[in-house]
C-alpha cells in the first residue's frame, strides 16, 4: 500500500503534461513581458534601462536565491525577512564615510548574515523543528532586534557607498554584473557535490542518507547561504534606496517564494535552478512595472502578487495531482 | 584467501545474532519476512546502528556512524527500495558522491555519460538504459538494474545484495547471478538476500538462515536441501498452529468484480468471492494485490463493475465501502491503521463515530460499552480502553486494528496480510477468529504474503500477476507448489 | 486524585502556562505595585480576551496540521468594514455585523478549498490570502485611515459587569463553547484524527477534505468576530492593525501545548498562552523596555514553547 494516499482522494484527471515543456515557461513569459514593454515603452533597449531595472530588483534577486536553495531542500525561510530588516538597519547606522569602514562593515555583515541563517539550521536539526516554525522565531527575533537596531526609518548611509554599488563602470551596471557572475557561479557550480547533495537531499532524503550524504550538516549550510544571500540583499538594499528601515524584510518574504516558484523551483524540494529564479523575479518586477504604467496605484500590488502566487501555486499543485495519478496506475 | 570474519551480537529485531561470511564465497541470507535479515543489511551498511554488539572485518573493528562510513570502507550495498534519486540522471546517480571524477568542483557531463555507457559494456548489461535518461523515467526493472550497476562500480569489498532480484526478468537475474560468482571469485564477499529458493540454490556457497532474529542454523549449500532450508526458517510449528478448516462456503455470491481495471496495474481482474468463504489472494509484491484491495475500499477508483450480493455498486471512497458492509484491515497499521498517541478507544470509534453521535455529541457510554465489548470478544491485553496505542504489544495493536473494523459491522472483510509482525501465540487467535468470521457466514478476502498460511486458512485461493489473476486454486489444486508456480507465471499442476 | 496528578502529568505544558503566568503576574505586583492593581488586572483581561479570541481560530487550525496566517488582514478588514460602513453609529449594526461574519467565513472557505481540494500548502494559502487582503484593502482605502467604531462595539468591548470586563465574560462562553466542542463532539473528534494522521482518518470513513475545509470556515468567522471586537477595545480601526496578531495567535496555541505538526493541543491550552503573552506585554513599560524586546521576547517564547512540547511528544514515542 502506498503512503500516498492523497493521490487518492482527487479527481482523476486524463491528460499528461510534458514535463520538459513545463520548463520553458519561464523564459517564454519573461520574453513576452519584454516585447509588451518594449511596446508600451519604447525607451526600453538601452543599457540604462536596463541598468534601472536591475538596481531595482536586485534585493529580490538576492533574497529568491537564498530562498531557493532552501526550497531545494524542502524548507522554507521565512526569516530572511528579519534577516534583511537587520542588515539594512545596521548598515544605515554602522556605516562611516571611509573605505575601511564601508568594506569592514559590509564582510561583517554578510558573514552575520550566514551565521543568522545557520542558527536556523541548528534549530531545525537539533530541535528537530518545521522549517517554518524555526524561521518564524528568528525572523521574529531578528525583526526585533532591527527595531532595536533603528526604531524609524532612516539611518545615514555614506555617499560613497551608495555611489559605488549603483556605479556603471563602463556604462555596465554594478547589478547587472553581480547578476552575471551569478548566473555564472551557478552554471559552473550546477553540477558540484555540493549542489547535487542539496537536490538530492530535498528530493528524497531517505535516498541521501542512504548515500552517504550528510544530512544535518547540508540543511545548516543552505539555510546558512539564504542568511548570506539575505544579508547582501539588506546590504544592496541600503545602497538602492540610501537609508534603513527595521521592517525592511517583511514585504520580501513571500515575494521570493513566489519569484522561486515562477522560476521553476518545487515547494517540495528536489527542483528548481537559481536561474530560474532569477527570471521569475524579473517577471514579477515587470509585472508590477506594468500595472504601474497601466494606472493601477501600487496600492494593488500586494493583491496581485498573492493572487499570482496561490494560481501558480495552485497550477503546480494540480499538475502534481495529475502526476501522481498517472503514477498510481504502472 | 584470507579467513574473512564478521559477527553481530545484537538487541530487540536482532537477539543476540551472529553473523559470519568469508572472503571469495557468496552467502545467502535467508528468512522471513521480520526474522531480521534486513535489520542485519543495514547495520552493516551503516543505515542503523545496533543497540549492543560488534562488526569485525578482517580482524579489523568497525565503528559505522552511518553509510558514508561503510561506503567509505567499502561496503556496497543494494538496497531492496532503492538507494536513487530520481530526479537525476542514470549517470549521476552512478557516480553519486565519487571524488575521482570531480575537477575543481565541478563534474564534466560528457565524461561521465562516457563513464557510464562503459560500465554498462564492461558488466554486459542486458538493457540500453540511456545515461542521459532520468531515473525517475525508468521502469521499476531498469532502475534495479541501475542500482545495481551504481554499487558494482565502487568495485566494494562486501557486496550486500538486498532482494535485488525483485523486479528483475529471468534473463537479468541470470547475468546477476554470474555477476556475483565473479565477484567472489575475485576473493570479495558477496552477501545474498532472496525470497527465491531457486536463485539461492544455483549461486550461494553457504546460507545462514534467521528466524524470529536470530541466526538459527548456517550450512554449505550442496550439505543441505529445500526442505531443510525451509523448515528452519519456519522453525517447529506450534501444534494446532492453523486452525481446522470447516466447511463454510455458501453458494451466495457475496462480492464479485467484473474487469476491474486500473491502468497498468489491474488489468481486468475477475472474482467471485462467496459468503462464508475466506478467499485467499496470493502471488509477488506488485502484481496488483495493493490497487485491488484498495479499489474495493473506495480509496481508488477503478473502472469495471463491482458487485454485492448481485447489485451493482458503486464505491467512491471508504465511507462509501463502510456503508455497504465492507472494511478494510489494512497493510501498516502504523500509518494506516492507528493513530498511536490516541487511546483504544478513540481509535476504534473513529470509523463508526456517525453511529455514536447524538446531537452532534459523541455518545460516550455507548462508545465505551462497545469498546470494551469488543476488547473482551478478541482478549485484547489491555486494562482499560483508555490505555493508548502505543503502549500496546503488535499482536494487540494489530488486534485493535481488526477490532476497529469490527466495530463497523461489516459482512465482507478485506484483510491485508493481517500477521505481519505478530507474534505466534497472536497469530493462532488471529487464524481461529478469520476461520470463526467465516463460519458466522462473512466473506472474507485474505492477502498474504506467507504461503503456508493461505494453503491453511483460506478456502481458496487467487493468484495475482501481472494486474490479474493468473490461477484460481482449490481443493486439490491449493498447493504451496501451485501457489509459488502461479506467481511466478507458469502454469498449475 | 490520582485523576487529578494524570491529568497535571497529561498536560504538564498547559499546566505550566498557567502557572507562569500566574507566577510573572504576582512577582511583577510584588515589585511594581500599580501593576497588579485593579484596573490593570481588567486589562490585561480585557487583551487577553482579544487575544483569546482571535487565537481560537488559529487553534482549530493547528489541529488540523494546517497553519492560518491570513489572519492579520481577516483582522484589519472586519474591523476597517465595521467603521466604515457603520460611519461610527450605532444603526444598521444588525446587517452589518452578519455580513462582516459572512465575509471572513467565505475567505476561510476559499482557504480552506484551496488547502483541502487543490492541495496547496496552508503556509502558501494563508499568507497568499493575507497579501490578497491587505492588497484589496489598501486599494479600496487608498490608505487613508478607518474611521471610529460604533459606541455599542465599543461599550462592549471596553465596558464592566462590576468589576469584570464584559468582553472577558463573551470570552469565557467562547471558552466554553470551543471546549466542549473539541472534547466532546463528533467533529471534534475528527478533527484530532485528521491532525495526527490523515492516512488514517481516510482508511477510517472520516471525510478529511470537509473537516479541514470547515476548520478554515470556523478560523474566518472567528476571526472576523475577532476584528469587530479589537476594532471595539482601540475604538477605531486602521491599516495594519493585524499585522502583530501573526505572531502572538502563532505563540498563544503553541505555548497552550499545542503540537505545530497537528493532532494535539486544546483551547484551554490556547487560553493559557494568551494570558502569558498578554502578562509579558504588559511587562514591557514596566521595564522600560521598548517595543522591539516585544519581538524578541516573542520569538523566545515560542522557542520555549516548542522546545518544551518536543520534549512531551518525544516522551510519548
Amino acid at each position: 500500500m502506498t503512503s500516498d494516499i492523497n493521490k487518492a482522494s482527487s479527481r482523476q484527471v486524463t491528460n499528461r503534461i510534458d514535463v520538459k515543456w513545463v520548463n520553458l515557461i519561464p523564459y517564454l513569459t519573461l520574453f513576452l513581458l519584454i516585447i509588451v514593454t518594449g511596446i508600451l515603452q519604447p525607451k526600453i533597449f538601452s543599457l540604462n534601462w536596463l541598468g534601472i531595472k536591475t538596481d531595482a530588483v536586485l534585493t529580490l534577486v538576492l533574497a529568491t536565491i537564498g530562498q531557493t536553495l532552501v526550497l531545494l531542500i524542502g524548507g522554507i525561510d521565512l526569516s530572511l525577512g528579519g534577516v534583511i530588516s537587520l542588515t539594512n538597519s545596521l548598515a544605515a547606522t554602522k556605516m562611516a564615510d571611509n573605505l575601511p569602514s564601508m568594506v569592514g562593515i559590509s564582510i561583517a555583515i554578510l558573514a552575520m548574515g550566514a551565521f543568522l541563517g545557520a542558527i536556523n539550521g541548528i534549530i531545525i536539526v537539533k530541535l528537530r523543528t518545521q522549517p517554518f516554525i524555526a524561521t518564524l522565531i528568528t525572523w521574529s527575533i531578528y525583526g526585533g532586534i532591527a527595531l532595536w537596531v533603528l526604531p524609524t526609518d532612516g539611518g545615514n548611509v555614506p555617499q560613497r557607498f551608495i555611489s559605488s554599488l549603483l556605479a556603471r563602470p563602463a556604462g555596465i551596471p554594478v547589478s547587472l554584473i553581480i547578476i552575471a557572475v551569478i548566473v555564472a557561479l551557478w552554471l559552473y557550480l550546477r553540477r558540484s557535490p555540493f549542489v547535487s547533495s542539496v537536490i538530492a537531499l530535498g528530493s528524497n532524503e531517505r535516498s541521501a542518507y542512504l548515500l552517504g550524504i550528510n544530512i544535518n550538516l547540508v540543511k545548516i549550510q543552505v539555510y546558512a547561504l539564504s542568511g548570506f544571500f539575505a544579508a547582501s540583499a539588506g546590504l544592496y538594499r541600503t545602497a538602492l534606496v540610501s537609508s534603513g528601515s527595521p521592517t525592511a524584510g517583511n514585504g520580501f518574504i513571500l515575494i521570493s517564494v513566489a519569484a522561486a516558484v515562477i522560476g521553476g523551483t518545487s515547494l517540495a524540494g528536489g527542483k528548481g535552478s537559481i536561474v530560474g529564479s532569477i527570471i521569475g523575479a524579473f517577471i514579477l518586477k515587470l509585472i508590477s512595472d506594468l500595472l504601474i504604467f497601466a494606472g493601477i496605484s501600487s496600492y494593488w500590488s500586494a493583491l496581485f502578487q498573492g493572487l499570482l502566487l496561490i494560481i501558480i501555486i495552485a497550477a503546480v499543485s494540480i499538475t502534481e495531482l495529475v502526476k501522481r495519478q498517472e503514477e498510481i496506475k504502472r | 584467501m584470507e579467513k574473512v570474519s564478521k559477527s553481530f551480537d545484537d538487541v530487540k529485531a536482532l537477539v543476540d545474532a551472529d553473523f559470519i561470511a568469508n572472503c571469495g564465497e557468496v552467502h545467502a541470507l535467508l528468512g522471513e519476512n521480520g526474522a531480521g535479515k534486513s535489520t542485519l543489511i543495514k547495520i552493516l551498511s551503516g543505515a542503523i546502528k545496533a543497540d549492543s554488539g560488534n562488526i569485525t572485518l578482517s580482524g579489523k573493528h568497525l565503528f559505522l556512524r552511518g553509510p558514508s562510513d561503510a561506503i567509505r570502507l567499502g561496503i556496497g550495498t543494494v538496497y531492496q527500495e532503492l538507494s536513487l534519486i530520481p530526479v537525476l540522471t542514470v549517470a549521476d546517480n552512478i557516480f553519486f558522491g565519487q571524488d575521482s571524477i570531480t575537477r575543481f568542483g565541478r563534474v564534466s557531463i560528457h565524461t561521465l555519460y562516457d563513464h557510464a555507457q562503459e560500465l554498462f559494456e564492461r558488466y554486459g548489461l542486458l538493457e540500453d538504459i540511456d545515461p542521459k535518461a532520468t531515473v525517475g523515467e525508468l521502469s521499476l526493472r531498469q532502475r534495479q538494474l541501475v542500482e545495481i550497476i551504481k554499487v558494482i562500480a565502487r568495485n566494494p569489498q562486501v557486496l550486500i545484495l538486498d532482494e535485488a532480484t525483485s523486479a528483475l526478468t529471468e534473463d537479468d537475474v541470470n547475468w546477476l547471478l554470474k555477476l556475483a560468482r565473479q565477484f567472489a571469485d575475485k576473493g570479495k564477499i558477496v552477501i545474498y538476500i532472496s525470497h527465491r529458493m531457486g536463485e539461492v540454490k544455483e549461486v550461494a556457497d553457504r546460507v545462514t538462515v534467521f528466524r524470529n532474529g536470530s541466526n538459527v542454523g548456517v550450512r554449505s549449500i550442496n550439505e543441505t536441501n529445500s526442505d531443510e532450508l525451509v523448515s528452519l526458517m519456519l522453525g517447529k510449528q506450534v501444534s494446532g498452529y492453523f486452525p481446522v478448516k470447516h466447511a463454510t462456503v455458501q453458494n451466495k455470491i457475496a462480492l464479485q468484480t467484473r474487469q476491474l481495471c486500473l491502468g497498468h496495474a489491474l488489468q481486468g481482474v475477475n472474482f467471485e468471492l462467496r459468503w462464508g468463504e475466506v478467499l485467499g489472494v496470493g502471488g509477488l509484491a506488485g502484481q496488483g494485490e495493493v490497487p485491488l484491495f484498495l479499489s474495493l475500499f473506495g480509496i481508488y477508483r477503478a473502472d469495471g463493475d463491482i458487485f454485492i450480493d448481485g447489485k451493482l455498486v458503486k464505491i467512491n471512497k471508504p465511507s462509501e465501502s463502510l456503508r455497504y458492509g465492507i472494511a478494510l484491515v489494512p497493510e501498516d497499521r502504523n500509518t494506516q491503521g492507528l493513530i498511536s498517541r490516541l487511546s483504544i478507544r478513540e481509535n476504534m470509534s473513529l470509523p463508526i463515530l456517525k453511529r455514536l453521535t447524538r446531537y452532534l455529541f459523541v455518545n460516550r457510554r455507548e462508545e465505551r460499552r462497545l469498546v470494551v465489548n469488543v476488547m473482551k470478544n478478541l482478549r485484547i491485553k489491555a486494562d482499560r480502553p483508555d490505555i493508548l496505542v502505543m503502549n500496546l504489544s503488535g499482536g494487540n495493536q494489530q488486534k485493535v486494528v481488526i477490532a476497529k473494523l469490527l466495530l463497523t459491522e461489516p459482512k465482507i472483510l478485506l484483510m491485508f496480510d493481517i500477521t505481519r509482525g505478530v507474534d505466534v501465540g497472536t497469530k493462532v487467535e488471529i487464524f481461529n477468529l478469520v476461520r470463526g468470521l467465516a463460519a458466522k457466514g462473512n466473506a472474507i478476502l485474505y492477502y498474504s504474503t506467507t504461503i503456508d498460511e493461505l494453503v491453511n486458512v483460506c478456502d481458496s485461493v487467487v493468484v495475482m500477476h501481472d494486474g490479474r489473476i493468473e490461477a484460481e486454486l482449490n481443493g486439490p489444486t491449493l498447493t504451496k507448489e501451485n501457489i509459488i508456480r502461479a506467481s511466478v507465471g507458469e502454469k498449475v499442476k | 486524585m490520582r485523576n487529578i496528578i494524570l491529568f497535571i502529568k497529561r498536560n504538564r505544558v498547559i499546566v505550566l502556562s498557567y502557572a507562569s503566568a500566574l507566577l510573572i503576574f504576582g512577582v511583577v505586583s510584588i515589585f511594581r505595585p500599580g501593576f497588579g492593581s485593579i484596573s490593570h488586572l481588567r486589562v490585561i483581561l480585557m487583551d487577553a480576551a482579544v487575544l483569546g479570541m482571535i487565537a481560537l481560530g488559529q487553534t482549530f487550525v493547528i489541529i488540523t496540521s494546517g497553519i492560518d496566517l491570513s489572519i492579520p488582514w481577516m483582522l484589519t478588514s472586519s474591523a476597517i468594514f465595521l467603521t466604515r460602513m457603520s460611519a461610527g453609529g450605532n444603526s444598521n449594526l444588525f446587517i452589518i455585523i452578519p455580513i462582516i461574519l459572512l465575509g471572513t467565513t467565505t475567505i476561510g472557505l476559499i482557504n480552506g478549498l484551496g488547502i483541502s481540494y487543490l492541495k496547496i500548502p496552508p503556509i502558501i494559502m494563508t499568507l497568499g490570502m493575507n497579501s490578497i487582503l491587505m492588497g484589496g484593502l489598501l486599494g479600496i482605502t487608498r490608505g487613508s485611515p478607518g474611521g471610529a467604531a460604533p459606541s455599542a462595539i465599543e461599550h462592549t468591548a471596553v465596558g464592566t459587569v462590576g468589576p469584570i470586563p464584559v468582553i472577558f465574560l463573551v470570552w469565557i462562553v467562547i471558552i466554553a463553547i470551543a471546549t466542549i466542542v473539541l472534547t466532546y463532539s463528533t467533529f471534534g473528534r475528527r478533527l484530532y484524527a485528521i491532525g495526527n494522521s490523515e492516512t488514517v482518518a481516510l482508511f477510517s470513513g472520516v471525510n478529511v477534505r470537509l473537516v479541514k475545509l470547515i476548520a478554515y470556515c470556523i478560523s474566518g468567522f472567528t476571526t472576523g468576530l475577532s476584528g469587530i471586537f479589537l476594532a471595539g477595545r482601540i475604538g477605531q480601526s486602521y491599516l495594519g492593525m493585524g499585522d502583530p496578531f501573526l505572531f502572538q495567535s502563532v505563540i498563544a496555541v503553541a505555548v497552550g501545548g499545542a503540537s505545530i505538526l497537528g493532532g494535539s493541543g486544546h483551547y484551554i491550552g490556547t487560553v493559557a498562552g494568551a494570558l502569558i503573552l498578554t502578562v509579558l506585554n504588559g511587562l514591557l513599560p514596566v521595564f522600560k523596555m521598548p517595543t522591539s524586546a516585544q519581538q524578541i521576547v516573542y520569538g523566545v517564547v515560542l522557542l520555549a514553547a516548542i522546545m518544551m512540547t518536543r520534549n512531551q511528544s518525544l516522551e510519548r514515542g
